[in-house]
């Protein structure tokens, strides 16, 4: 980070910022803040835009990753996805300019941050957290874009101040209608803790659509009712093709997950769900 | 539910069988019959309620050597310019053909889309395929596109590229599929089953079907649309004659000049298998063979005798059975129900093949093959599919 906080507090006059940061990812920032009586989450691009001329943001002055994000969050409109506050904007912060948006401050933190001091959730939060997630999914998938987040997990689902599961960090989204822009690792982008089998086959990588972020929160609602990772314990890649649902008969939960969690976590992505929102309704006994 | 898979001619067939009340649908052969035939058949099932399809049969111009099928002109669906690298307004241009075939004998509702033959689920031919089906739903509408799956009984061999073929298939916002499957030797009865090809065809039926919501129509299924139908199907298709009661690419080849006729065979469910006339009447008064005639069947032929049984009362008489089974486990609403019953039957059928032989009468062995070969298709797809 080329700047210090004391110079982000100084180049955000029109906001109160609190110290220290509350996150830092490979290549953003994110401070809490305050205008007026909204939370904020203040995000700062941590590379400097390469043009010190320019005035203006524009979508060349960012990496395609980022003009993907804030498509992404533009092209949906659902209560438990994200949304941008402040457009993308150019601020000088010390001696250089650098791109810097806002989004609603989650109060209650994330998912993750919840297991670790709560530990896990009840049963009827998970059916929740499953409906916001659904939503969100069919939201994505169904916009112009056929959006597919690719990396869902529990520290990408915060909790708004009400209680709202919301999915965050677009980051690495796949845009199924639009070119590709990662290469493959893992292969592609995401978390290989929460990816789905087709995220580790370059030959099945094509293929990644909705069905890929149903099996991530397959794993996600597993770890959520158990406080467990679902494929732990032996040799993870068999655990990852094969979920046993009988593991789950004796874990209290309500009959619309005992219903969805097998075909989430089903190996192949003909075996989970086929149209964004079956999962919805199948959850809610109306499919 | 049951259609009737159709060639040449009717006459009060269809009537009949609709009659008993187990006839839903008909599938059309444009190759057989010219459009002011097809165009009354189809007005005909209309009054009667029944649901109407055409098999635009494009499969037969990829296949090698080229097929024909004698009035696909003038239904303007000689689509011999189909190949696996046509351009976009080459598809287009037969999917508006097939939609004028539908439109011009009165189809409106639901039109099957032309697809190549699948020899394999590697080659030049499966994403062709896969492009007419989507295609097909851009063109048409997802709910009145019914996708065509024409395969080769080799493909069914291994479930591991099924399944990465199941995971594109899926992707398909169709009503659902026209499934055919091509057996290696047109024989009939025909020759059994490999189990593991049949399960696997049968763990396809049902991903697409119970698990992903798709109606499948199995086009030329006959008896073998039994499994077909407990595993999900929603449609079971069956034709008179021999040659449309299972589907063989040959037959798009063949110059046929006549031959002899066809020998009338007895439908005997409990055996699950079709015997000449003569064999069923040496069952008929057997100790063993007796088992396997029903109260009905057996009131029929103690009336009339064997003899008397000519080719169309027997075609009658098998649609019927098929029909009638077919419409008994539609009544179960339960999967496992379903898959109890034809389990329960097969071995029943093999106990009473077992008998039939200790008695010593001869029956042509291939019969009992094809139970058995059920009953182990069956066995597969229950263990693999946790069922």
């Amino acid at each position: 980070m080329r700047f210090t906080e004391v110079d982000v507090q100084q180049a955000f006059p029109e906001m109160t910022i609190d110290l220290p940061y509350v996150g830092k990812g490979g290549d953003k920032v994110a401070f809490r803040a305050s205008r007026d009586v909204d939370a904020l989450a203040l995000k700062i691009l941590l590379e400097p835009i390469h043009n010190d001329d320019a005035e203006d943001y524009d979508q060349e002055l960012a990496t395609e990753r980022f003009r993907r994000e804030m498509i992404g969050m533009a092209a949906t409109d659902c209560p438990h996805i994200i949304k941008v506050i402040d457009e993308p904007q150019l601020r000088s912060i010390s001696d250089r300019k650098y791109v810097w948006y806002t989004e609603p401050y989650l109060e209650n933190g994330t998912l993750q941050s919840r297991l670790k001091t709560h530990g896990r959730l009840t049963p009827d939060e998970v059916h929740e957290l499953a409906r916001s997630l659904f939503l969100a999914v069919e939201a994505m998938w169904d916009s112009e874009h056929r959006v597919v987040h690719r990396d869902i997990k529990p520290g990408n689902i915060g909790f708004a101040a009400d209680g709202t599961p919301v999915l965050i960090d677009l980051g690495i989204a796949r845009f199924t209608l639009m070119s590709s822009i990662t290469s493959s690792s893992m292969v592609g982008p995401g978390t290989g803790r929460y990816a789905a089998p087709e995220q580790f086959d370059i030959t099945r990588i094509a293929n990644v659509d909705f069905r890929t972020d149903l099996f991530q929160i397959g794993i996600v609602l597993v770890e959520a009712l158990t406080g467990t990772h679902p494929f732990t314990g032996g040799d993870y890649w068999t655990n990852l093709n094969n979920f046993d649902a009988s593991t789950l008969d004796s874990m209290p939960m309500t009959e619309g997950l005992r219903r969805v969690i097998p075909r989430l976590l089903a190996s192949r992505q003909s075996r989970r769900f086929r149209r964004a929102d079956m999962p919805r309704k199948t959850l809610d006994g109306t499919a | 539910m049951f259609y009737l898979q159709h060639g040449f001619g009717k006459g009060l067939k269809v009537s009949h069988l609709n009659d008993e009340g187990y006839l839903s649908g008909m599938i059309l052969s444009p190759a057989h019959e010219d459009r002011f035939q097809l165009r009354e058949t189809v007005r005909q099932c209309h009054d009667m309620g029944v649901d109407v399809l055409v098999d635009p049969q494009s499969y037969v111009y990829s296949l090698t050597p080229t097929g024909t099928g004698r009035q696909h002109v003038e239904h303007g669906l000689d689509l011999t310019d189909l190949h696996w690298s046509q351009t976009a307004d080459t598809m287009k241009r037969h999917l508006d053909a097939v939609r004028r075939a539908n439109e011009e004998i009165g189809i409106q509702t639901c039109w099957i889309a032309p697809s190549p033959f699948q020899a394999t689920l590697t080659d030049f031919w499966l994403p062709i395929a896969l492009q007419y089906a989507r295609t097909a739903a851009s063109e048409w509408g997802s709910e009145r596109t019914v996708a065509s799956l024409v395969l080769d009984e080799n493909l069914l061999s291994a479930w591991s590229s099924i399944e990465e073929w199941l995971d594109i298939l899926t992707t398909l916002e169709v009503k659902g599929f026209y499934l055919v499957v091509n057996r290696n030797r047109a024989q009939y009865p025909p020759l059994p089953w490999v189990p593991e090809a049949l399960a696997n065809l049968l763990r396809l039926i049902y991903t697409l079907t119970e698990i992903n919501g798709y109606e499948v129509f199995w086009g030329y299924a006959d008896t073998d649309g039994v499994l077909g139908s407990a595993v999900g199907a929603t449609g079971i298709a069956s034709g008179w004659s021999y040659g449309l009661r299972q589907f063989s690419t040959a037959r798009w080849n063949e110059k046929r000049s006549g031959g002899a006729p066809a020998v009338p065979r007895v439908h005997l469910r409990r055996l699950w298998s079709q015997v000449r006339w003569n064999e069923a009447a040496d069952l008929f008064d057997s100790v063993a063979g007796k088992k396997a005639f029903g109260p009905r069947i057996r009131k029929r032929f103690t009336k009339s005798g064997f003899e008397s049984l000519n080719n169309t009362m027997a075609q009658e008489q098998h649609l019927s059975v098929l029909a009638e089974r077919i419409a008994a486990l539609d009544a179960k609403a339960e999967i496992a129900d379903r898959l109890d019953t034809v389990a329960d039957s097969l071995e029943d059928a093999l106990e009473k093949f077992g008998k039939i032989a200790e008695e010593g009468i001869a029956l042509e062995p291939r019969h009992a093959s094809r139970v058995r070969s059920y009953r182990d298709a069956l066995e597969l797809f229950r263990k693999s599919e946790s069922l």
